[in-house]
């Protein structure tokens, strides 16, 4: 085994502690654009990440394709580097595992079978089109073998497998809708991509400007997935104590409405970013970050929660804690139920280029894409176009109104950790546009 | 080390497909992280591997591994001649026809990057500097030289070494409940030499003073209709986004529809006015030692600079072989893919507006009342590239063609035609930023300059 190996290697280099993990990946991309395939991709890699830590001095090292040879090279030239490093005087070693590991997710071996892959391509193309002139796509399918070994007796290995659909239909350059399905297994994943999107596009033909000013506003699926991806990165100790977070002396407070409660979930049996160890090889487990709106935890390694006066997450990250999968507990509304609450409102179905003016207060604005639609009285009356919301993260979850009972994972280009969310109504969203 | 030899064999093994190429890349790098003067991670990486893209029947495959020896590049080119096989397509993609250059260059350092310890020396320095006078503060440097041998069925052999090194800080400071947050980039292609040529410390130095006097001293901006002088560091981001993007001729044919978007060009827009005559926009990638600079691009075609609005025109829109052969065009080089293991799509490499004739205090002098606009921190664009905000960070009021003080944040919410259009005036002197461009599926980072001149909009609206 290459991962005993490389610890041995690094033992015997003098080092105290070491950590080897060896992942192998196969992971295949359909895309497609104008309703035909543009290029189907294959990836197969094998790398290995090597920790090493003499005292309070670290070092990363990661090593393509390894062979016995490649490993005691990178150890040595590590053993001769790491005495250069500044000693890390948070570093407080690399744990010791005292929970059980959780297996209980898929593993569909079969995941990336190419003609299955392709035929659901076709598919989404073909639910599209019955709604929409356009459509554009991909599918990625994947799976990985993880080893990982520890100076600390850890000897650990996991299997992943997943799959993401993102289908984009165009009633109109003007007039679009997104939707996304992802899961564990071939199997299990929703194949009614297509469709969604293409419903969203033919619903936004023809969109009409609105004033600027504030509004009630229904964040479906992925928007919401979008703010709560970007709240799981700020949830990383390591991003709270860079001044990259708002959730910073925040501990405790209760930051949000008492209808929201999201917790990180590395054992999600159906999360597609589930898995069974972290980078120290220590048990994932679910973490309560907001608790009905009350900061509860954020997200750490063994240093992180020394420096915190807490217990490790599981959520290592050696450098930073990382989030896993987000869980946004649903409330037990329709979508109907929650539209008939709004007098003058906005339904936004996608969101798109997240920005932040200082992350230590979460302003930010993001743009509303695809369908957005003006709901008054309670029913959805035109579609929209051209506005953005510019306001702030605290502030949304303070103004949580109401969550519906439906709840979709959304992985896709602007939401990087998976997200379970149901959607959420809003209360004085501060939406602005274009002057000129 | 790269194997020349073997990606040659590669190609003698796809005479089943119509077109193949063969991409390995070796790139060896550091990087560090340092937070609040605390060495959080040093990492050093070597990453080696190889891609082939083929077109078979006019469909598209591409096959990446890490793995190398005759075997593995054999088994890489049929896979990628496979999955391109089961594909049907109606519309069969073609490449433009390009002279198939012969060529080996390289980025030369003059001065070698020191040890690890050196350079957490260098940001301990920076840190320094800082530790005093902020609430927190991050920085992470990277470092690396990537190899990369290019072949192609058409004959084309390009070997190139580009070192590269960046730096990336964001500090917080606060006053009296207030906070402030600025983040800057350096980057360039080349070595050590460029280090001392940033003098990050005194960019550091003078963004602390800026934002303490902001939290004490900035106002609310004035609203309404008013003329604005936006800097360099902003105009080079507009550049970027509401110009390259936009010209990009894979979103305009709608390959990037899914995630990263389309354009609201047109193919048949070339020549039709976009902004007023003073405006120009380039886009270069052989701007000497630049953090974009390329001298082919990822499919072997020659880079050459691109004016993609000249005196207010659209002029041309940026290709790889793929869109040329759609639109009739010839490539003008804009394949790039971040790695060994991404495949190369159409990319900016150093895009700015074009100097014009006037000084920052020309600009600035004939405003009545206005706002100058020198950085940003927030900032987003629409996905056809269309209505875009900017975020003054470092931004003053103008008073009878005078700065008078510092306003906070003030907004401009602007359409990429009224941006364009209501640019009277640009300014001489030409500032280069480094940033990381994403886009693509799997995304891809890859380093250019922004930049520009400086520019006067008259009679827009800011909040």
């Amino acid at each position: 085994m290459m991962i005993r190996y490389a610890v041995e290697m690094a033992e015997r280099a003098g080092m105290d502690d070491s950590i080897a993990k060896l992942v192998s990946r196969k992971e295949k991309q359909v895309k497609f654009h104008k309703s035909e395939i543009s290029i189907i991709k294959e990836w197969d890699e094998i790398v290995m990440e090597i920790f090493m830590a003499k005292g309070k001095r670290t070092l990363m090292l990661a090593v393509e394709n390894p062979d016995r040879k490649k490993i005691k090279e990178a150890v040595d030239r590590g053993k001769g580097i790491v005495g250069l490093t500044a000693p890390k005087e948070e570093y407080h070693g690399i744990g010791e595992n005292e929970k059980p590991y959780v297996e209980n997710k898929t593993y569909d071996e079969n995941v990336d079978d190419e003609g299955k892959i392709i035929s659901l391509a076709n598919r989404m193309i073909d639910d599209a089109l019955g709604y929409a002139g356009e459509v554009a796509g991909v599918i990625y399918a994947g799976k990985e073998h993880v080893e990982l070994c520890s100076s600390g007796g850890i000897d650990e290995e996991d299997k992943n497998s997943w799959i993401s659909l993102s289908a984009r239909a165009f009633a109109s350059d003007r007039a679009s809708g997104h939707a996304v399905r992802c899961a564990r297994s071939l199997e299990a994943v929703k194949k009614d991509a297509g469709k969604e999107a293409g419903r969203i596009a033919e619903m936004a033909i023809n969109p009409k400007k609105i004033e600027r000013g504030k509004y009630d506003a229904i964040f479906s699926h992925l928007p919401f997935a979008n703010l709560i991806s970007y709240m799981s990165e700020f949830s990383s100790a390591f991003h709270v104590d860079s001044g990259m977070s708002f959730l910073a002396g925040r501990m405790g407070k209760d930051i949000g409405s008492e209808h929201i409660t999201v917790t990180d979930s590395g054992i999600h049996p159906d999360g597609i970013s589930s898995r069974k160890f972290d980078d120290e090889g220590l048990a994932t487990g679910e973490t309560s970050v907001l608790d009905h709106g009350r900061l509860k935890s954020y997200l750490h390694n063994t240093s992180t929660a020394r420096k915190h006066g807490t217990k490790t997450t599981g959520n290592a990250g050696i450098v930073y804690p990382t989030p896993w999968n987000e869980i946004v507990e649903p409330g037990d509304m329709s979508i109907e139920e929650m539209l008939e609450g709004i007098k003058r409102g906005i339904y936004i179905t996608n969101v798109w280029y997240t920005r932040f003016q200082n992350y230590m207060t979460g302003d930010f604005s993001t743009i509303a894409r695809d369908g957005a639609f003006f709901v008054e009285d309670g029913e959805i009356n035109y579609p929209v176009e051209g506005i953005r919301i510019s306001d702030s993260m605290p502030r949304i979850l303070k103004n949580v109104e109401s969550l519906s009972k439906d709840v979709k994972q959304v992985y896709w280009w602007e939401v990087e950790v998976p997200v379970f969310t149901p959607q959420v109504l809003v209360k004085d969203i501060n939406i602005t546009k274009s002057f000129l | 080390m790269i194997d020349e030899g073997l990606a040659e064999y590669g190609l003698e093994m796809a005479d089943k497909a119509d077109y193949a190429e063969i991409r390995m890349e070796s790139v060896k790098g550091n990087s560090i992280t340092m937070s609040n003067g605390v060495i959080e991670g040093s990492e050093l990486s070597e990453k080696i591997g190889l891609s082939v893209r083929v077109l078979v029947n006019g469909a598209m495959g591409f096959h990446s591994t890490n793995m190398t020896g005759r075997e593995v590049i054999k088994e890489a080119v049929d896979k990628a001649i496979k999955i391109a096989s089961l594909q049907e397509r109606k519309e069969k993609i073609g490449l433009s026809d390009e002279k198939a250059w012969n060529d080996r260059w390289e980025i030369k350092e003059k001065k070698s990057p020191p040890g690890l310890d050196g350079i957490i020396d260098y940001l301990q320095s920076l840190d320094s500097i800082a530790k005093d006078d902020t609430l927190s503060r991050v920085f992470f440097y990277d470092g690396e030289t990537a190899e990369k041998y290019y072949v192609n069925t058409d004959g084309a052999k390009i070997y190139s070494k580009t070192p590269l090194l960046s730096l990336y800080y964001l500090i917080t400071v606060g006053e009296g409940g207030k906070t402030e947050q600025m983040n800057r980039e350096f980057g360039n292609a080349g070595g050590w030499e460029f280090v001392e040529k940033w003098k990050a410390g005194e960019a550091l130095a003078r963004d602390i003073d800026v934002m303490k006097k902001l939290i004490s001293e900035g106002k609310k901006p004035p609203e309404g209709s008013l003329d604005i002088v936006v800097g360099p560091y902003i105009t080079g981001l507009i550049a970027h986004e509401s110009c390259g993007h936009p010209f990009e001729a894979d979103r305009i044919l709608g390959r990037e529809a899914a995630q990263a978007g389309k354009s609201f060009i047109e193919a048949g827009m070339l020549g039709e006015r976009m902004g007023s005559e003073c405006v120009s926009v380039v886009d270069d990638p052989m701007v000497p030692n630049s953090y974009g600079y390329y001298r082919y691009d990822d499919e072997g075609v020659r880079a050459r600079k691109r004016y993609l609005i000249k005196d207010g025109t659209i002029n041309e829109f940026l290709h790889n072989r793929e869109t040329a052969f759609s639109l009739g065009k010839n490539s003008n080089a804009a394949a790039r893919a971040s790695a060994y293991d991404r495949e190369p799509i159409v990319r900016m490499a150093n895009t700015y507006i074009q100097p014009g004739d006037f000084s920052l205090e020309e600009l600035i002098g004939s405003v009545k009342r206005g706002i100058y606009m020198a950085t940003f921190m927030e900032w987003n664009i629409d996905d056809r590239r269309y209505n875009q905000k900017y975020v003054g960070e470092e931004a003053y009021c103008i008073d009878g063609g005078e700065i008078s003080h510092m306003v906070r944040h003030p907004a401009l919410e602007i359409t990429t035609p009224s941006f364009y259009q209501s640019v009277d005036a640009v300014g001489r002197k030409l500032e280069f930023y480094p940033a990381t461009c994403g886009k693509g599926e799997p995304m891809q980072g890859v380093p250019v300059f922004t930049g520009g001149g400086a520019v006067r909009l008259r009679n827009v609206r800011v909040r």
